[in-house]
């Protein structure tokens, strides 16, 4: 008895142990209890489920939206709403990867081992499709590539320009969508892979090297076996991804009908949303699959990733004449898909009739324009003197900082209590549950939080419970962050205070913040960034007060104020560069410094 | 006066590995111990253990009197507590933090007044001959004066007791002799007890009171180094102990006698005359434990081998000597060079040969051996 | 130092405690509350809860009929001005709410909020709330859909109809029970580039020609236009969609295996034409921009939009003959009172001031481009240009929420959704 009392004291005399019990908690509560009740939602009639499934009342507990989901024949239903969207998902997001995969590691091999050029202008914009909302591209493909041959007939910038044709396989359906999907995620491969082969000890190449072992076969047997850990992990965070993305399957699939799982889902939510709850689901197990199957693929190899303290000269791959070659296509192909997408949207913002580039054609008035200046069926003044834009701004910016100031922290302060207890139970489960929210889609998991925000009042539609649930989304994001920051600082420096008696609040703040500073604030800019951006999360849960920008340009979007959605995306995508790159210069912070790159 | 006891002390880490188990030691005040083993030991839980950094699974440690952990009292005090400083092997030196800030930081935090901090800072400076780098910051000094850097941080608060964990392992030769001279040096000056983790048995023997030495988890021998260079307790501690290795020989019991041992060695008789009693009950099978300084080569010697390898270092030379496949190492002071693969004789010298049990690899005796046929 | 720790390790544990008896007696109090009777789930008993409430309020609602406006204008402004009055709260599926609110606090100084989304989750919002009986939520709705409408809101007494009896004259009887603000048209319009000229009957639009033609929005994203399809099916449209058949072609209908009746057939041959578009915004720049003779199928309002080239498209239902069947379709935006509203007087305030004509002007009228919405109110005339409400309700498909949920109970949407792929 008494000994069981001075153990769970000692226990407790630890502070990385009292932060994993709390969060463990916190967490239990804040995303085991969202799956569960997705879980109850999806045996629960609703009021739509019951108009579809005749004979049953709201409230009542059945299956039947599962039997109807997984195994109705007539009319192909579970075909149609299940297993092809299922089929198509799971295709989607393995030729995504695979795509991200090999377009992000090209660069980043070409970045970090050979002596292409211009290797600043690359590696700084070529984060930028992460940075923009992954729509954004896919509108821009679709201003680019649309011609009379295509859909409506009306003519996009290409044709336009040269007056080809782009076949509709092209414009629409699984290549345009795996070819954005995969631009979207390439920097991930980009950071991943590049931050190891920058940290890989050259000596290991440069042993082969030695015992003339020629170039490719380095390539083959030595470096990519090394950096396999990443490739996998890259490869299974962008699978995960493009399995949970809305927007571009909707812009670049739908108008082909070719369906996944999270436009299925939407559509679902309308007649019947407890089949819809079951594909959320569906969504939430494949993810907890893959996190599985990356722990177990990488968890073990994960050793000889590590960083070696000595950095040698890394001798780097002469391109020969290639490299111009090269560095022309690169830039040229970056030019294209990271800063023409602003350009683009630019243009269609003041442009009145759409197609007509000419300049008679063209105001400021979407943007600048008094009162009755131009007309659209949404308003008539330009967005900048539109009162509910700047406080959508303000709201976004509050937003966006309160998450990532409550994301981040907890992310640094769980990464900090999971490395120090490295390999126990607690650890890996407090780690492992804040990667959870992850795997939920956004849509279902505002759904969730708008149940449980209704049932305290002081929730609802308040901008509390905004806060509330993205800190909690983008919490993996920071934990990521903030454990791969605490990895790389020795607990000896840490020790080394400890010794003389320095609180634990001052060792986190006087020494290992400081140290860390500038990959902590990366932990922070990556809840930023993903929330200026995020909509389906926040559709539910704004009110008139709350409006996002992401919620106006939806409300744009859907009115078909093309320019006024034009303008609030280039708006947002200005923001989100301009304070990403105020951040970087003023603390050296960045992007791929968060997700774990150097 | 702090001494240190530990009782019984025993660490299980999660996943079953028992990383020092049983260890019992008592430390007197103002030595300078050494915990030395192979790397994996425990050595190192050992000090972080007695420093308060790591939690032990069972036992009961005492600083001066005052129990800082007892497994069953549930006492368990931190760190700052104990009076200690510690030393770490990758230094630890904070690099947001100048060198001052570095040395002040840790005396800031237990409230000393401005200026007495001021004040302490300049002695260490001077003592550690850090001065002119006071307002860099860490990455702008050499691994060296790091070091130093590290030891004077160390010192500031005057703990009573000095842990060091490795210290001198990332420094280069060179730096590292100066600085143990430097180490032993402080501390006599700094009239502290040292306790000192190392897997290096030089440093080890040059600088400790008293060497305690760890093996998979066990002490297997604690005793000032000359004991254990002379006196190792069993065949592990011989071996591990010296440079060149002690040369073992097995030989088979011909006869025991009352402080006597006749035996065949390689189809020699040799006669071994016990300096002590034997400790322990000796089996047929023995080993002959012989430091390389110990094989006299002369040409009276009654043994006689071929000549394999001779090694100067200028001041002395080893010999390695090879007797029907066995190779044995001798030592000779001074530059002498064997042509290679030509006869040679030699004997066994001085009353410190020893003897080990073949089957336990204890040391039952101690004494000097003669060739009798 | 270690006293700070524990003062530390104490607090956090204060904190966890604190959030774990938050939610404990967030049940507890629910518990209390509803003081229900053994075997009862709290849902129901909530539920329970707020019809009782609702009867509360109707009898209340009854006796306030004999109110004179000026009664309820005061009435309004003192629950505005009473002590803890909430905030009053409209949702609605259109942004343009917010002038409308404007207006109605420039008229009577009464504050208020709201919340637009156009598609599902704005019943998700209202029905997720209106179950855990928050209090923080919609007064006055406005909903468009009548599916959802009835299955969701009507159906469990969510919603009260109020007809503001200062214009119950004027408001057309049919649109009164429920109360429907005014309807929305989608119409089918085409690129009159190359010289076409519309259909005659709307069987021609199954047509080969028509095929890669004709464009709409997605039907999964917009419920109105799956309405649409649906009532289709219902027995007079199939019987019209049978006549209009024959008429085109000369001879009886032969029906498909798995179609029901003609309106089945036409919903078959009409999606095999149909390509979905992203909104009825693009659709309608697009079209204009796009190749002459196509169709396409949207809200009669973006005609007059400044990225559309109104000259290059033609109305199918200005045109001489209208096309046999029909010329597109119209959705209500029904305006109710939420029945467990606690600021009664202000919401029908609220609803008397839409149905007015400035009311109306001042959020759905307020510039000549508004056309293609039409109140109930009859002294309300339409925009210049446009036509007035009995016009359209001759020659489009209205939403009948009788009829839908039977239909969708029924397998439609499964047929629809099938003949899609």
């Amino acid at each position: 008895m008494n000994k069981t009392k001075n153990k769970v004291r000692a226990f407790f005399s630890k502070p990385a142990n009292v932060i994993l019990a709390l969060f463990a908690a916190l967490l239990v509560l804040l995303t085991l209890y969202p799956l569960c009740e997705l879980v109850h939602h999806t045996f629960v009639v609703h009021a739509t489920d019951a108009t579809v499934l005749p004979g049953l009342k709201k409230g009542e507990l059945t299956t039947a939206s599962w039997k109807k989901l997984l195994f109705t024949e007539s009319h192909k239903y579970s075909l149609i709403n299940f297993y092809r969207p299922m089929f198509n998902s799971v295709l989607l997001a393995t030729l995504s990867a695979l795509f991200a995969l090999v377009f992000g590691g090209t660069v980043a091999w070409l970045v970090t081992r050979s002596n292409l050029k211009g290797k600043k202008f690359i590696s700084t914009v070529f984060i930028f499709p992460y940075i923009m909302p992954s729509w954004t591209l896919a509108l821009f493909w679709l201003n680019m590539f649309k011609n009379p041959g295509v859909g409506t007939g009306s003519p996009g910038f290409v044709y336009s320009l040269t007056g080809l044709m782009a076949p509709e396989w092209f414009v629409y359906g699984l290549l345009p969508m795996v070819i954005v999907s995969g631009l979207h995620y390439a920097p991930f491969a980009y950071i991943f892979i590049g931050g190891i082969l920058r940290n890989m000890d050259a000596n290991l190449e440069e042993a082969a090297t030695i015992l003339k072992t020629k170039r490719t076969r380095i390539l083959l047997k030595i470096t990519l076996p090394i950096v396999k850990p990443a490739i996998l992990s890259t490869f299974l965070l962008a699978f995960a991804s493009v399995m949970g993305s809305y927007a571009v399957p909707i812009y670049l699939g739908s108008p082909v009908n070719f369906y996944v799982l999270t436009t299925k889902m939407k559509t679902l939510q309308t007649t019947a949303i407890g089949q819809a709850y079951i594909i959320a689901l569906v969504m939430v197990i494949a993810g907890a699959l893959i996190m599985m199957a990356n722990s177990l693929l990488t968890g073990t190899r994960k050793s000889y990733t590590t960083v070696t303290g000595k950095s040698s000269q890394i001798s780097l791959v002469d391109l020969k004449g290639a490299n111009p070659v090269i560095t022309a296509v690169l830039c040229l192909l970056l030019f294209f898909v990271c800063i023409m997408p602003l350009f683009s949207f630019a243009l269609e913002s003041v442009i009145i009739k759409a197609g007509d580039y000419s300049l008679s054609n063209m105001t400021l008035n979407y943007w600048f324009g008094a009162s009755g200046s131009v007309s659209t069926t949404v308003g008539d003044t330009g967005i900048l003197r539109d009162p509910a834009i700047w406080s959508a701004i303000q709201t976004s910016l509050k937003l966006s900082v309160c998450c990532a100031l409550i994301a981040g922290s907890c992310g640094v302060i769980i990464g900090y209590a999971v490395v120090r207890r490295r390999g126990t139970k607690l650890s890996q489960w407090v780690s492992g549950l804040s990667f959870f929210p992850y795997l939920i889609p956004a849509m279902a998991f505002g759904a969730i939080y708008l149940a449980i925000a209704s049932s305290f009042s002081f929730l609802a539609n308040s901008f509390l419970v905004l806060v509330l649930v993205g800190s909690v989304k983008y919490l993996p994001f920071a934990t990521k962050s903030g454990t791969n920051a605490m990895l790389q600082l020795s607990a000896e420096i840490e020790e080394a205070a400890t010794i003389f008696g320095v609180s634990w609040w001052k060792r986190m703040t006087k020494i290992i913040i400081p140290i860390q500073k500038a990959s902590i604030i990366s932990g922070f800019l990556l809840p930023f960034t993903s929330c200026m951006r995020e909509l389906s999360l926040f559709v539910m849960l704004v009110s008139s007060k709350t409006q996002t920008l992401t919620t106006m340009l939806m409300t744009y979007n859907e009115k078909g104020a093309s320019q006024y959605g034009n303008a609030i995306n280039l708006l947002i995508i200005v923001l989100v560069l301009a304070i990403n790159f105020a951040v970087n210069k003023l603390t050296g912070a960045s992007i791929d410094k968060g997700v774990g790159g150097n | 006066m702090p001494e240190i006891v530990l009782k019984n002390v025993k660490k299980v880490f999660g996943n079953k590995f028992v990383a020092v188990d049983n260890l019992n030691m008592y430390i007197a005040d103002r030595s300078f111990i050494t915990l030395l083993g192979p790397s994996g030991c425990g050595k190192t839980t050992t000090l972080r253990m007695i420093a308060g950094l790591e939690t032990p699974t069972e036992g009961q440690i005492t600083i001066d009197g005052v129990t800082v952990f007892d497994a069953d009292k549930g006492i368990n005090l931190p760190p700052d507590k104990r009076d200690v400083g510690f030393l770490f092997q990758n230094y630890a030196l904070w690099p947001h933090m100048t060198v001052y800030k570095n040395i002040a930081f840790g005396l800031e935090n237990l409230k000393w007044p401005k200026k007495q901090i001021e004040e302490r800072v300049g002695e260490l400076l001077d003592m550690l001959k850090i001065r002119p780098f006071v307002d860099r910051y860490p990455s702008e000094l050499s691994g060296g004066q790091q070091q130093r850097v590290a030891i004077a941080r160390t010192l500031a608060p005057k703990p009573k007791v000095l842990f060091m964990d490795e210290p001198l392992s990332n420094l280069d030769a060179k730096l590292r002799g100066e600085m143990r001279t430097e180490l032993k040096r402080l501390h006599v000056d700094t009239n502290s007890t040292f306790i000192y983790v190392t897997h290096d048995q030089l440093e080890a023997m040059t600088l400790s009171t008293k060497v305690c030495l760890i093996e998979s988890g066990k002490l297997q021998q604690f005793a000032p180094p000359l004991e254990i260079y002379q006196r190792p307790e069993n065949l592990f501690v011989a071996d591990f102990m010296g440079n060149p290795t002690m040369n073992f020989l097995s030989a088979d019991v011909l006869e025991k006698g009352e402080g006597s041992l006749d035996m065949d060695f390689h189809g020699k008789k040799l006669r071994f005359h016990a300096a002590d009693p034997f400790t322990d009950p000796i089996g047929d099978e023995i080993i002959l434990g012989i430091r390389p300084e110990y094989i006299t080569l002369c040409e009276t010697g009654k043994l006689e081998a071929l000549v394999y390898t001779t090694l100067p270092t200028g001041m002395e030379t080893t010999v390695r000597i090879l007797l029907d496949g066995e190779l044995i190492s001798a030592v000779v002071f001074g530059c002498v060079d064997y042509p290679i693969d030509t006869p040679i004789q030699f004997e066994f010298a001085g009353e410190n040969i020893l003897v080990f049990d073949k089957e336990t690899g204890k040391r039952v005796g101690i004494g000097s051996v003669s060739v009798i046929e | 130092m270690r006293k700070t720790k524990r003062a530390l390790a104490c607090m956090l544990a204060a904190a966890m405690l604190a959030s774990l008896t938050a939610c404990g007696s967030k049940e507890a109090s629910n518990d209390a509350t509803t003081a229900a009777p053994a075997g009862t789930t709290a849902a129901e008993a909530a539920k329970e809860e707020t019809t009782e409430a609702a009867s509360a309020e109707e009898t209340k609602a009854a006796s306030d009929d004999e109110m004179t406006l000026d009664e309820l204008i005061k009435a309004a402004q003192d629950e505005a001005s009473a002590p803890g009055a909430g905030s009053f709260m409209v949702y609605a599926p259109t942004s343009r709410i917010a002038k409308a609110l404007d207006a109605f606090k420039e008229t009577y100084g009464i504050e208020s909020e709201y919340y637009n989304e156009s598609g599902q989750d704005l019943y998700t919002k209202l029905t997720t709330e209106l179950e855990a009986n928050t209090k923080d939520t919609a007064d006055v709705v406005l909903m468009q859909d009548s599916y959802l409408f009835q299955t969701q809101l009507v159906n469990y007494d969510y919603v009260t109809n109020y007809v503001p009896p200062y214009l119950a004259d004027v408001i057309i009887e049919e649109d009164q029970a429920p109360l429907v603000c005014y309807y929305y048209n989608k119409l089918f319009i085409y690129n009159n580039t190359d010289g076409s000229e519309g259909i005659t009957n709307i069987w021609q639009l199954t047509e080969d020609a028509f095929k890669g033609k004709l464009f709409m929005k997605d039907i999964s994203k917009e419920s109105v236009n799956k309405n649409f399809l649906a009532m289709l099916t219902s027995d007079a449209w199939a019987q019209k969609l049978a006549d209009a058949y024959k008429e085109q072609y000369g001879a009886d209908i032969t029906l498909d295996e798995d179609c029901e009746n003609a309106g089945y057939q036409f919903i078959k041959n009409l999606l095999a034409n149909v390509t979905f578009g992203s909104g009825d915004g693009d659709i309608a720049t697009e079209l204009s921009n796009g190749l002459g003779g196509n169709m396409g199928l949207f809200v009669y309002s973006k005609l007059r939009d400044d990225s559309v080239d109104q000259s290059k498209l033609s109305v199918v239902a200005y045109g001489e003959p209208q096309p046999a069947g029909f010329s597109g379709f119209m959705y209500p935006m029904y305006l109710q009172m939420v029945t467990s509203t606690d600021r009664p007087y202000t919401a029908k305030l609220f609803i008397y001031f839409l149905m007015t004509e400035d009311g109306f002007k001042s959020a759905f009228q307020t510039k000549a481009a508004d056309i293609g919405t039409y109140s109930t109110n009859t002294t309300i005339a339409p925009l210049e240009g446009d036509k007035d409400l009995a016009f359209w309700k001759e020659c489009l498909v209205r939403e009948d929420p009788v009829y839908l949920p039977e239909a969708y109970a029924g397998g439609v949407l499964d047929f629809i959704t099938y003949c899609t792929q």
